[in-house]
């Protein structure tokens, strides 16, 4: 959670600007992220993760409502986009584009076999189901708490747990496979 | 799994492009804001709309089952009534207790018939027994009409 979050979520439901770039600054990474790793497809991840933040800018003051922290509800915005984007239109995954991501951040330009690893395991999320690929991203990748992945995919946090618990067998399952 | 944890973790190395950031950051802090009071208020409208409808329908599945129950009841209630039972008529049943006291009745006037032939038999036997003629025990003449009375009143 950023520090002072509550005062810029109330100075940008205001219209502050400068608090929602704050916002936008700090969730936007793992948002991209998140949607990356379930699309496959930089310009799609690219696009989804501008709607998201759209939808949030346009939509914060309903955000008061929710009950629920800041990332959970981007969290299930995003997750919304995701399932719309599967929904219109279903494309083949394009795994190649990873070393695209990976290559335009400078310090680790030339860590080949980490691309690969990187490769090898997203490939491997890409296997499990849905609700699986979310805990796993927002629980390992993005270290969020089982009550605020909870929140996000509405749901109680024993039942997180579970998903939880499955989904690392299953992933570890496929990664011995291959 | 600690070793699949650490793998996963690289995955965080995966960064939006910086130049497509502050673009998209751009393009949303200047993109005019629709009404998100309005956006809002149809969506608490619609939540609002859709709970009365999921309540509106309970009361209505609740209504017919209730109303089913009520005509089973009654259907039931006409079909299996106790009182609609024979064996459960007062009228019947005082009819057949009638019959069943009136073969009581009956019944009792015959033993006591049985009962009274047999005494004035047995008198009678023991007379012609001792004498030898009828003549000789007028009783017996007398005992036969007593016989012929009883008879008389059984068949009435």
């Amino acid at each position: 959670m950023l520090e002072n979050e509550q005062n810029l979520i109330k100075r940008a439901i205001e219209g502050d600007k400068e608090a929602f770039s704050l916002l936008y600054s700090h969730y936007q990474p793992q948002i991209y992220r998140f949607i990356y790793i379930k699309v496959s497809k930089k310009t799609e991840a690219e696009d989804l993760c501008h709607q998201v933040f759209l939808k949030a800018w346009q939509n914060i003051e309903g955000f008061r409502y929710q009950r629920l922290p800041l990332s959970s509800w981007l969290y299930r915005i995003a997750r919304n986009q995701v399932i719309d984007s599967y929904r219109t239109k279903k494309d083949e995954l394009k795994l190649e584009e990873i070393k695209e991501v990976i290559t335009d951040n400078p310090g680790i330009e030339k860590e080949i076999d980490l691309k690969e690893e990187i490769k090898k395991i997203k490939k491997a999320i890409e296997q499990l189901k849905p609700e699986q690929q979310d805990v796993i991203i927002m629980r390992y990748i993005e270290e969020l708490s089982p009550k605020e992945i909870a929140l996000a995919l509405n749901k109680t946090p024993t039942a997180i747990r579970i998903i939880q618990h499955r989904a690392l067998k299953n992933l570890r399952q496929i990664l011995e496979k291959e | 799994m600690e070793n699949i944890i650490e793998k996963l973790k690289n995955l965080k190395k995966i960064t939006p492009d910086k130049d497509y950031s502050s673009r998209s950051l751009s393009l949303i802090l200047n993109s005019p804001k629709t009404s998100p009071n309005k956006f809002f208020e149809v969506s608490l409208l619609r939540q609002k709309l859709f709970t009365n409808l999921k309540l509106s329908a309970n009361i209505a599945i609740a209504s017919i089952l209730v109303l089913i129950i009520f005509i089973s009841a009654l259907y039931l209630n006409s079909v299996v009534s106790p009182l609609i039972l024979p064996g459960l008529d007062n009228s019947k049943i005082s009819v057949e207790a009638q019959q069943i006291n009136q073969s009581i009745d009956i019944n009792l006037k015959e033993i006591n018939y049985h009962k009274l032939s047999q005494e004035v038999t047995q008198n009678t036997l023991e007379k012609i027994s001792e004498t030898t003629t009828p003549s000789e025990a007028p009783e017996i003449l007398s005992s036969e009409g007593q016989i012929d009375k009883l008879l008389e009143e059984l068949v009435k």
